[in-house]
């Protein structure tokens, strides 16, 4: 056990001295091999109908994979994306529930990510303040079956996404920062509150309710306050 | 707003410890059902909260709302003498190191309008009281769930071992790094822009407010 705790930590102080995303990313896969896993994708984790393309933060997948994913339209399908949205602590893919033997489109998927060499699948959630979910996956032919293996790469999975974010790799396509009473205008909004409303029960002026909702709508990229909600509850910023 | 109270103080602050041990209670043994910690009078207090604890409680009014413990690594602590097999890789201890443990916001200010603002709140004083008494880092024992928020406020972090099963939650012993840049990057954050804690001006010995 203490050999798998000094991996971790070697691990981990490895990626705070690392300055680039590539750098970032060669090391996670070394490691990640070294427990059997040969592909992984670091992603944010958008419900359905968003598709998953656009918030990638990192895509280590096999060759083919990832434009079969795409193409066949398999993230609205994917169980093990479903299973993600739900969890807080990691699991192995083979824990995930979903209709067997009945050619369900997600057995499909299941079936044609093993024929890509991804038998063994473990996830790791990472649940952000925003109540986003993203995720590290990986998966492999033979991984190590030691639980302390399991442990390990939950605290580095976490790190390498911790630093892969520091490091702006995901500005690009990161869910968008809303401050807390942005969220909380936002929220009201969907309740039905109108701007009026909204000010006394934050106890805060109405203009600063229409600015800041303005600011929402702007950072969502959104023409207006009703646009915005729908954004913001597609995307998981609001909870209603 | 963040009081800060010590085995210097404490003798002011008598109903508000006492509303800190029930919240405690509520929260850790009622909602959280960590049966060990329950006593017959509902105050929820260890082993750990003796003279050399310094509590730093959020009171809105004289509604203790919130709030966190720490304790001198150099002293027995919960790391030390609970849980020494999380932190495989040792348990640092020095006198510029404590723990920091039951951080904790009263179940109803987690929703709602002030949701959010009291962790923020104890987020800063934290960081804020170590850094004005010269605590350099926190050692913790936090369910992993923890990290995300920690990472995305700019702290820096090291794990002391493997993370384990407690009470069912994966957790995992860490070491919290504090400075000047983690306070500015988690005051960024919340869009806190000065001191969260009061200035109770409590602790002067007694000839001076006297003098005053």
């Amino acid at each position: 056990m203490l050999q798998y705790a000094e991996r971790m930590f070697n691990a981990v102080s490895t990626f705070e001295s690392l300055s680039t995303q590539k750098d970032v990313t060669d090391k996670l896969a070394t490691i990640l091999s070294s427990f059997g896993y040969s592909a992984f994708l670091i992603t944010n984790v958008p419900e359905p109908p968003l598709r998953l393309e656009p918030y990638i933060l990192l895509n280590g997948w096999p060759k083919g994979w990832s434009e079969h994913y795409s193409k066949s339209d398999y993230y609205k399908f994917d169980p093990v994306a479903t299973w993600c949205r739900k969890s807080i602590d990691p699991f192995e893919w083979s824990e995930v529930p979903y209709p067997r033997g009945m050619n369900s489109r997600a057995e499909e998927v299941m079936n044609v990510a093993r024929d890509f060499g991804m038998i063994e699948g473990f996830l790791v959630p990472i649940v952000r303040s925003s109540g986003f979910h993203a995720c590290v996956t990986m998966a492999g032919r033979s991984v190590d079956l030691d639980p302390s293996a399991k442990r390990v790469v939950h605290v580095i999975s976490m790190f390498a996404h911790a630093r892969i974010s520091a490091l702006g790799g995901s500005k690009a396509h990161d869910p968008v920062a809303l401050t807390s009473t942005e969220r909380e205008i936002l929220s009201w909004t969907a309740a039905g509150k109108s701007s009026w409303e909204i000010a006394q029960i934050l106890n805060i002026a109405k203009s600063t309710v229409d600015t800041l909702a303005n600011r929402a709508a702007k950072k969502l990229d959104a023409v207006n306050r009703t646009q915005a909600v729908v954004n913001a509850i597609r995307g998981q910023y609001i909870s209603v | 707003m963040i009081h800060i109270i010590t085995s210097r103080n404490r003798g002011f602050y008598k109903p508000e410890l006492d509303q800190h041990f029930r919240l405690r209670h509520d929260i850790y043994v009622v909602e959280r059902k960590w049966r060990d910690l329950a006593k017959p009078d509902r105050l929820e207090r260890d082993q750990f909260d003796n003279d050399d604890a310094i509590y730093l409680l959020a009171i809105d009014g004289r509604t203790v709302v919130g709030g966190s413990r720490l304790v001198p690594s150099t002293k027995p602590h919960l790391l030390s003498e609970v849980f020494p097999h999380l932190a495989q890789c040792g348990v640092p201890r020095a006198p510029s190191v404590y723990e920091w443990t039951r951080v904790h916001v009263a179940k109803d200010r987690r929703e709602g309008r002030n949701r959010g603002r009291v962790l923020d709140s104890i987020f800063c004083g934290i960081l804020e009281y170590c850094l004005a008494e010269g605590i350099s880092s926190m050692t913790a024992l936090v369910e992993m769930w923890w990290l995300p928020h920690f990472h995305e406020m700019g702290w820096t972090l090291r794990p002391l071992g493997l993370p384990e099963l407690i009470e069912g939650e994966w957790s995992i012993a860490i070491e919290l790094q504090v400075d000047e840049r983690t306070l500015a990057s988690t005051r960024t954050m919340f869009g806190i822009a000065k001191s969260t804690i009061v200035d109770t001006k409590i602790e002067q010995p007694t000839i001076h407010r006297v003098l005053a």
